[in-house]
C-alpha cells in the first residue's frame, strides 16, 4: 500500500473542496452535498489510520460517523424542505428571519 | 510493515484523480442534479480506496449508506423542489463574484496551510493487517466490546447505544419536519 501521508493529503483536498463549495455556494442542496465531501474526508483519514496503526478503532469509528451522516442527511433534508415551503426558495442568503 | 510497489502507487493515482476531480466537479457544476450525480462517482471512488486500505466492511457501507441511501434521499430532495422553480433560481457557483472569490481563495489557503504542515510530518510506514485476520468479525465484536476480536481495538458499546437513541432521534425529527400542518394554511 502507498505512504499514509499520501491519503492524508487526499482526504485534506477533499476535505477543502468541500469547504470551497459550502463557502461559494448558496444553494442549501449544495452545502448538504459539500458537507458529505468533508464527512467523507474525515471518513478516509479514520480508515487510513485504522490501517496504519493496524487497530480497528478508526474502521469503527467510521461506521458510527456514516451512521450520523445519514441521520444529518435526513435532518437536513427536512430543514431544506421546510425553508423551500416557507420561502419558496432554498437560497441560504434569503433566508434571514425566523418569522415569515 | 508494508512496502509500496509500482502498481499501488497506480491504483491509487488514479482513484485519488478520480475522486478530486469528480469532487471539484461537485462545488463546481452549475446544476444540482449533475453535482449530486458528481457526489455519487465521488463516493464511489472513495469506497475503492477503503478497499484499498483492507477496509472492506467499511467499503460495502460506504456503498450502502452513502450512494444508496444519503444520494437517493438528496436527489428526492432535488425532485421534490426543482419542480416550482425556474432554472435561474438554482444557484450558479457565482465564482466571478467578489466576495465569494475570497471566501473560495479561503478554502484554498486552508489547504496549502494544511498540506504544508502535512509534509513536514514524518509518518512511519504502515503496519496494516495480517493476513487472515478477521476484519468484520472483529469490527462487530469491537461495537459490541466483547472479547474474542483477533485485532486490536477499543469497546464501543456506549458509543453504539448512544447512536442509536441518535438515530432514533434524527428520524423523529426529519418526520416532524416534513409533516404539513393540517390545521395550518401550508
Amino acid at each position: 500500500m502507498v505512504p499514509i501521508s499520501y491519503y492524508v493529503l487526499l482526504s485534506a483536498a477533499i476535505f477543502s473542496i468541500g469547504l470551497f463549495g459550502v463557502l461559494t455556494r448558496r444553494n442549501a442542496l449544495m452545502f448538504l452535498i459539500s458537507i458529505e465531501l468533508m464527512l467523507n474526508a474525515a471518513n478516509l483519514n479514520f480508515v487510513a489510520f485504522s490501517t496504519l496503526h493496524g487497530n480497528l478503532t478508526g474502521q469503527v469509528f467510521s461506521l458510527f460517523v456514516l451512521a450520523l451522516a445519514a441521520a444529518e442527511v435526513a435532518v437536513g433534508i427536512g430543514i431544506i424542505l421546510v425553508l423551500h415551503r416557507n420561502f419558496s426558495s432554498i437560497d441560504v442568503t434569503k433566508a434571514v428571519t425566523l418569522r415569515w | 510493515m508494508m512496502e509500496t510497489s509500482i502498481s499501488d502507487l497506480l491504483v491509487f493515482s488514479f482513484f485519488a484523480g478520480l475522486t478530486l476531480l469528480s469532487s471539484v466537479g461537485v462545488v463546481l457544476v452549475k446544476d444540482v442534479w449533475h453535482s449530486a450525480l458528481l457526489l455519487g462517482v465521488a463516493l464511489l471512488s472513495i469506497a475503492i480506496h477503503y478497499v484499498l486500505l483492507s477496509a472492506e466492511f467499511i467499503a460495502a457501507m460506504q456503498v450502502l449508506v452513502y450512494v444508496g441511501g444519503v444520494l437517493i434521499l438528496i436527489s428526492f430532495a432535488i425532485m421534490l423542489i426543482r419542480r416550482k422553480l425556474d432554472p435561474t433560481a438554482m444557484t450558479s457557483p457565482e465564482l466571478n463574484l467578489g466576495s465569494h472569490l475570497f471566501r473560495g481563495v479561503g478554502a484554498i489557503i486552508f489547504f496549502i496551510l494544511f498540506s504544508t504542515i502535512l509534509l513536514g510530518v514524518s509518518f512511519t510506514s504502515p503496519i496494516g493487517f495480517q493476513d487472515g485476520v478477521l476484519i468484520t468479525k472483529s469490527i462487530g465484536y469491537a461495537m459490541f466490546d466483547l472479547p474474542g476480536a483477533s485485532v486490536p481495538s477499543e469497546g464501543f458499546l456506549a458509543a453504539f447505544e448512544i447512536i442509536d437513541i441518535a438515530l432514533v432521534a434524527a428520524l423523529v425529527a426529519a418526520i416532524m419536519l416534513a409533516r404539513r400542518d393540517t390545521a395550518g394554511e401550508n
